[in-house]
């Protein structure tokens, strides 16, 4: 039984492994997409639980595709992590300007990664009747 | 396990770099406009000298303030490296033999690492072991020679070898834990023996070893299997992993030095400084990114991960340790590549010599992988005019990478062609090729093909990019093309030598009238006095109605022969039917000529054309283009070019004059060789402007004639000749002359007249020439002539040449300042020489203060 379903998008193949990898040895189900438009036609797909999102990547950047899960009704719940090498105060900050849940700067900790999943997903999981009653 | 932290570490270490460099950059330019300004200043107005004063004292401080800090961040680094490279590397030693403990189910293993300094393979870290029996490993390092001696095929098990000890080996290899390994006794086929050995060598992806692990006395004391000696390979290549991430480590810090280094020549480092912002934060941080995330994934699945997973995630870690290994070489070699910019000498270069070079460099490189090289017979004699070290850059660069794409049994072949207007140099492969939408990409900084590729042939990147900056800095083009599955084609497109010094005669059309010898004189004469690349001699066919070009330098044999203009066409014809010269200042925006032909060899657009009369007839025209300089010709040059055609003019008819023909063209020859040998010697002389430049202006302000103008543009250009004559002992010697030698000095000025004769006999020349030494007193010489009694243009030389003779130094002498040279001429004024061209000089060099002034923003 899956503990729930993310979406890993990086346009780096070897980090979309590593947290298949990673995530699945954690018992999530895992979704991969290599750039911005593919993640938004996944999120349609198979709507995930959880979106980890990198910043620079082709088509469509990682702030854009936030902004499109955050502005949607139906995925504006999902929590979305960013990760990204852009480690700047302000580009975190522009991070959660357009509502990230959460930012973690390359390079980056998979376990570290695992907790703060974890965690956004158990509050997740623990507003949802509240807002679905 | 803590190579995760070093690499962490890295990365800081890097983002210090990066931040020092900013800082730097800022500090240096704010330091370059100061002193810009502080220099500007300190000239130009002696009032303002207390207030740059100050600005010096405030732009020191902001030195030292500079200095103090970048020492701090230099202190952060040191730490920083000391705990990564050695401590963390230990840690990480440790835990893979301890983990080979467990996992292999050996008792004791040590794990050597090779020093290349000492060639010995030192003892890094042990299990099993007892304080003393790692004090005596410790001491004793294994030497290369002797590990290798014990890597025979016959022990070889996997990449391992297990030597038994009934191979009856000597020296014993395990000898090494006598006295610490238990006695066993008798054994049974397959059960280790006390004198057995097992080697897992650590491997370099190229095969070298970097040390290895040294495995005795099994737990169950059987001879070990394969499977057993895979898993402890697997192990050894984490070690391989962490001693190559400690190296890499190492780099950072050795490309940071020389950064470091670089800044410090003070050299611009803008490109390389944007790139190495650029690596650090995007290319250098995700490969960063992947090692760490990987090494974490093995060290928590440590024992949980089936192997051929951990094959995976090791080679992950692999490729991408070379990924950033590549990227760190590419920040070294945009460093040497900035340097290697500002050292740029072009020299003229034989062409085939070079490819020959190149490929005995690549022999190795292609003999390796089986790939024929080769190049397709050249002209011996391709000479083009480049870095020889730069452009044998771009040939290895563009080699290497043919090879690299290229499979077994493939080719690649150089080649080298005279084109039009360029040397063209082509690499040719029949390998793989490049997609089309990737061929202009190819040339960019740190640009891959693509993932799948690069990791199949590593060390792509910065090769292409770096081929086309230089290929760029010499004015020149590369392309690329292919077709993918066929191979590619690098072409090189080096302009043809503009400044080649030999002259072409074109010797197919012998002419009447004038010898070749002169014709060559001619045109070499015409191109140092005037300083230009290209000086080419056109002479009249009559029955044709044409010119054609008889001699020139700087244009490409095909050029001299097939160029033929019809009389009245073209600047040159133009010149050749009105017998005028013209001095075009944009030859694209004069539509009085059409469109040019072969306007690419102009590297300016102005261009100067003069006629070369024989007793009033047109016989032939001067061109000139390309100044040395870079600027555009001048009316000045028009009179200088103007005068010397004259001369031409009279030295040709010098020469086929009366009976005695021989004897006579040897006459002019012997003048005109005379003024080039003294062009070039004043060349190397002459430190601002030129004589003929300063001359000739001066000869404007007091009102002269064109045509006395011209005159005193020669004579400014050829009034030394005599001295040359003279011999070097006096020209070197300091202090007094005696006086057999200044009768010898005294004598120069006749001397020149003499060498001159055959082409010159204009009074008003001739006079200038010899009384360019007489002084207003009287007490000149040769003759003591005195005040208006000098010619004009004679006092105007001596006040150019004293000036120019002051300020460019010789042998002997010190140069003096300009201000210094100017207050020596006005001391002089009156008694030396005359006072109102003394002061009308004083204008000319102002003026031409004036306009450096003007110019000065742009250069700053």
């Amino acid at each position: 039984m899956s503990k729930g379903k993310i979406l890993v998008v990086d346009d780096e193949i070897y980090i979309v492994h590593i947290l298949d990898f990673s995530l699945g040895m954690e018992g999530y189900e895992v979704i991969t997409a290599l750039d911005g438009e593919q993640a938004l036609e996944r999120l349609k797909a198979d709507k995930p639980d959880l979106v980890v999102l990198d910043i620079m990547m082709p088509k469509l950047d990682g702030y854009e595709v936030c902004k499109a899960i955050k502005s949607n009704a139906a995925t504006k719940g999902t929590p979305v992590i960013l990760l990204s090498a852009k480690g700047r105060n302000v580009d975190q900050k522009m991070g959660f300007d357009v509502g990230a849940d959460d930012y973690i700067t390359k390079p980056f900790s998979p376990r570290k990664l695992v907790e703060r999943i974890n965690q956004l997903l158990g509050q997740a999981i623990s507003e949802r009747p509240a807002s679905s009653a | 396990m803590p190579s995760a932290e070093l690499i962490a570490l890295g990365a800081v270490t890097a983002a210090l770099v990066v931040e020092e460099i900013r800082l730097r950059r800022v500090r240096r330019r704010q330091g370059e406009k100061l002193q810009n300004a502080y220099v500007v200043v300190r000239d130009r107005n002696e009032q303002l000298t207390q207030a740059a004063d100050e600005m010096g004292r405030l732009y020191r401080n902001q030195l030292l303030t500079s200095r103090k800090q970048s020492a701090r961040l230099k202190k952060v680094l040191e730490t920083a490296t000391s705990i990564g490279s050695d401590l963390a590397l230990d840690k990480v030693l440790h835990q893979i033999v301890h983990a080979v403990q467990d996992a292999v189910g050996f008792k004791i293993v040590l794990l050597r690492v090779l020093d290349e300094r000492t060639e010995l393979f030192e003892a890094r870290a042990f299990a099993g072991l007892d304080r003393q029996a790692i004090d005596k490993l410790e001491r004793r390092g294994v030497p290369r020679s002797e590990f290798e001696s014990w890597l025979k095929d016959e022990f070889r098990v996997s990449r391992s070898y297990f030597i038994s000890h009934k191979a009856n080996f000597w020296p014993v290899p395990g000898s090494e834990y006598e006295g610490f390994t238990p006695d066993l006794g008798e054994r049974k086929e397959g059960e280790w023996h006390q004198d057995d050995v097992l080697f897992v060598p650590l491997l370099h992806r190229d095969g070298s070893v970097l040390g290895y692990l040294s495995l005795d006395d099994p737990e169950n004391r059987r001879v070990p299997s394969r499977e057993v000696i895979e898993t402890a390979e697997i192990l050894a290549a984490h070690a391989v992993v962490a001693l190559q991430n400690a190296s890499l480590y190492e780099q950072l810090g050795e490309s940071m030095r020389q950064l470091e280094e670089a800044t410090q020549r003070g050299e611009e480092l803008n490109d390389l400084k944007s790139s190495f912002v650029q690596i650090v934060s995007h290319e250098l941080l995700t490969p960063l990114t992947v090692i760490r995330t990987y090494v974490e994934g093995l060290r928590e699945h440590v024992g949980g991960m089936n192997p051929p997973r951990e094959h995976e995630f090791l080679k992950v870690v692999d490729e991408n340790s070379l990924k950033l290994e590549r990227l760190i070489t590419s920040i070294l070699e945009l460093t040497q590549l900035e340097s290697g910019r500002f050292r740029m000498q072009r020299e003229p270069m034989n062409v085939p010599e070079l490819i020959d070079e190149t490929i005995g460099l690549l022999r190795d490189a292609a003999d390796e992988k089986g790939i024929v090289l080769g190049s397709e017979p050249v002209r011996r004699d391709l000479i083009v005019e480049a870095d020889r070290n730069l452009v044998r850059r771009v040939l290895l660069n563009l080699g290497n990478n043919a090879i690299k794409f290229t499979p077994k049994g493939g080719r690649v072949t150089f080649r080298a062609q005279l084109r039009e207007r360029s040397v063209e140099l082509t690499v040719e492969d029949n390998g793989i090729g490049i997609p089309a939408e990737e061929l202009t990409k190819v040339f960019e900084k740190f640009h891959q093909v693509d993932d799948s590729l690069s990791r199949k042939y590593p060390g792509v990147g910065l090769g292409l990019f770096v081929a086309k900056s230089i290929v760029e800095w010499h004015g020149g083009e590369i392309t690329a093309m292919s077709e993918p599955g066929r191979g590619s084609r690098f072409v090189v497109a080096l302009p043809a030598t503009p400044g080649d010094a030999s002259v072409i005669t074109h010797s197919a059309t012998p002419s009447r009238s004038v010898s070749e010898h002169l014709t060559r004189l001619t045109v070499e004469m015409v191109a140092e006095i005037m300083n230009a690349r290209i000086a080419s001699l056109m002479l009249v066919d009559e029955e044709r109605d044409e010119l054609y070009i008889k001699a020139a330098r700087g244009l490409r044999e095909e050029v001299v022969c097939g160029t033929r203009v019809k009389m009245g066409n073209s600047i040159a014809g133009w010149v050749a039917q009105h017998g005028t010269p013209l001095l075009v200042t944009n030859v694209e925006e004069d539509a009085r000529f059409g469109t040019r032909e072969n306007s690419h060899q102009y590297e300016t657009k102005s261009l100067l054309s003069v006629p070369v009369k024989v007793d009033g007839r047109v016989v032939g025209v001067i061109n000139i283009n390309n100044k040395i300089s870079m600027t555009p010709f001048t009316e000045d040059d028009k009179a200088l070019l103007s005068s010397l055609s004259e001369r031409v003019g009279r030295a040709w008819r010098h020469a086929s004059e009366h009976d005695e023909t021989a004897d006579r063209v040897e006459q002019a020859s012997r003048a005109l060789a005379a003024i080039i040998d003294n062009a070039r010697r004043s060349r190397l002389k002459l430190t601002s402007g030129s004589m003929a430049t300063r001359a000739t202006a001066i000869a404007r302000r007091v009102g002269m004639g064109e045509d006395e103008i011209q005159a005193i543009a020669f004579v400014a250009s050829i009034h030394d000749v005599g001295m040359a004559h003279i011999g070097p002992p006096v020209l070197h010697e300091p202090g007094k002359l005696d006086p057999e030698t200044w009768a010898q000095v005294a004598q120069h000025p006749a001397r020149t007249v003499e060498i001159l004769k055959p082409i010159e006999f204009e009074e008003r020349v001739t006079e200038c020439i010899l009384a360019h030494h007489e002084r207003m007193d009287g007490r000149g010489y040769p003759r003591g002539l005195a005040g208006e009694d000098i010619p004009l243009g004679a006092r105007i030389i001596a006040v150019v040449d004293a000036f120019e003779s002051m300020t460019s130094g010789r042998p002997y002498r010190q140069a003096m300042p300009q201000a210094e040279a100017i207050r020596e001429l006005k001391r002089c004024s009156g008694s030396q020489f005359d006072p109102k061209i003394v002061e009308t000089f004083c204008q000319v060099l102002a003026a031409e203060e004036a306009i450096k002034l003007v110019r000065a923003p742009e250069a700053a």
